[in-house]
């Protein structure tokens, strides 16, 4: 039983460093809140956030955002864990210019969203169950945006930003904040509809 | 049975007289050493702020999954050669001074094939590139002074002894490398290389320890020589690429052969 257990461990090691490097979550923690992630410009491929009394986080198992752009909307999508490892995806919709590849993503830089604006909507996605919140107070800052190359060749796009939002659950407020996100977005997690 | 004892007593005592008998050594004072060892000191490496982190971190538990981790803990061994002037002051006391050549060596490496490194940014782009590794080695002239104490007077063929001494070490070179996993990358040596601090171009060390020597005093002998501790000080240059701890250990043999036989130690034990 032993062995067999080693076996596995040994193929789940494998496979994590199989994975380029690149693509790889990196949690190096806040100095502030070890639970949370830095703030980082990196692409590390996390973000974190409190949610209540809780965690929401990127997970090295869960792919941590994909980008959809549809009729001139952008659905920038955070999927990972919160409490016993349930998985939850927080997205947020806001119109955007027009987008054809990830590379076009750079016009966020430094961009601010409102998100109690009447065009933008934030949705979570829990348990099989997706909720569209009301939010009251939030914003999504997109602090930079980079154009990432490996040895002179463009490779993806580097989402590195903040998020606070408080809204209406269950007719009581709820809130989740000191979001901070730092991403790559590629090719495969781009898409435009 | 009283005779036979008595008789013991005779032959013990005759047997204690011939063994306080003195003799007299002779040994030429002055020997030529030539000398090689390494010294061990727990070191750190500056990890320059271009490197991508690669190690994963959750919850202070270290996940390290051997994935890209940059070691920064370098093999610290201060390789040393050299020659010195060894000169038997009094039966149980040598001093000797020389000049000493050492040299270390740390690798900048990941535990994988390569390691990213931020060779240029904008505020909306960055370029990495991947590094096989980095490394720096850095060569003193030192001018080292021992003092040995031996513990007997008479010239066994193995001897044991305590030994202190400090060298003043001086930078004479500095070599930096880098390895890049694309060989058309190397364009970028000079800003990899920009990063890198310097070495302290001074430090110097006191050591204490203990001796074997193996061998007639009058012939060619040679010596191992064990320390602890060996403390290094040197000016704590922050910036610099290898941080040295102050406490470690050494290992050196000599090879001591007596030149100018006129000048001879001439000295009484009692055998």
């Amino acid at each position: 039983m032993r062995k067999i257990c080693l076996f596995f461990f040994i193929i789940i090691l494998l496979a994590s460093c199989t994975r380029e490097e690149l693509d790889r979550t990196i949690f190096i923690p806040d100095e502030d809140d070890r639970n949370l992630p830095a703030y980082t410009e990196w692409g590390y491929n996390t973000f974190g956030a409190e949610y209540e009394r809780d965690y929401f986080l990127a997970s090295d198992k869960i792919v941590p955002c994909k980008i959809l752009f549809k009729d001139n909307q952008l659905q920038f999508s955070l999927s990972g864990t919160i409490r016993d490892h349930k998985e939850m995806t927080l997205s947020f919709i806001f119109s955007s210019p027009q987008m054809e590849d990830f590379k076009d993503l750079l016009q966020l830089h430094n961009k601010e969203i409102d998100l109690t604006a009447n065009d933008c909507i934030v949705k979570i996605l829990r348990d099989g169950n997706e909720t569209i919140l009301h939010v009251f107070e939030g914003k999504l800052h997109f602090k930079r945006v980079q154009l990432l190359s490996i040895e002179d060749q463009v490779n993806r796009v580097i989402l590195s930003g903040i998020f606070d939002l408080t809204f209406m659950q269950n007719d009581f407020p709820a809130f989740i904040y000191k979001g901070r996100f730092d991403l790559g977005i590629t090719t495969k997690l781009f898409y435009v509809y | 049975m009283k005779k036979l004892l008595i008789c013991f007593f005779c032959v013990l005592f005759t047997i204690l007289i011939q063994a306080q008998e003195e003799k007299t050594l002779t040994m030429p004072r002055l020997r030529l050493g030539i000398e090689a060892g390494v010294n061990s000191l727990f070191s750190q490496i500056n990890k320059p702020e271009m490197i991508r982190e690669s190690r994963y971190y959750y919850y202070d538990h270290d996940y390290d999954f051997h994935c890209g981790f940059v070691y920064d803990y370098p093999n610290s061994a201060f390789y040393n050669f050299g020659l010195k002037l060894d000169y038997m002051l009094h039966k149980r006391i040598a001093m000797s001074i020389g000049l000493r050549f050492s040299f270390y060596k740390a690798t900048l490496a990941s535990d994988r094939d390569y390691f990213l490194w931020k060779v240029s940014e904008t505020e909306t782009s960055s370029n990495y590139i991947k590094i096989n590794n980095i490394s720096q080695t850095n060569y003193y002239l030192g001018i080292p002074l021992e003092t040995r104490f031996f513990l007997t007077e008479k010239d066994y063929i193995v001897r044991t002894y305590f030994i202190i001494g400090t060298s003043f070490n001086f930078l004479v070179a500095t070599d930096n490398k880098v390895a890049f996993h694309n060989p058309e990358m190397e364009k970028y040596n000079s800003n990899v290389l920009k990063h890198i601090g310097n070495p302290n171009s001074f430090y110097c060390s006191f050591y204490g320890g203990f001796g074997l020597k193996f061998g007639k005093a009058n012939y060619p002998f040679g010596n191992v020589e064990f320390f602890f501790p060996v403390l290094n000080f040197e000016k704590d240059n922050i910036d610099a690429f290898i941080r040295s701890d102050v406490l470690g250990f050494g290992i050196r043999t000599t090879l001591h052969i007596p030149v100018i036989r006129k000048h001879i130690l001439t000295y009484s034990v009692t055998d």
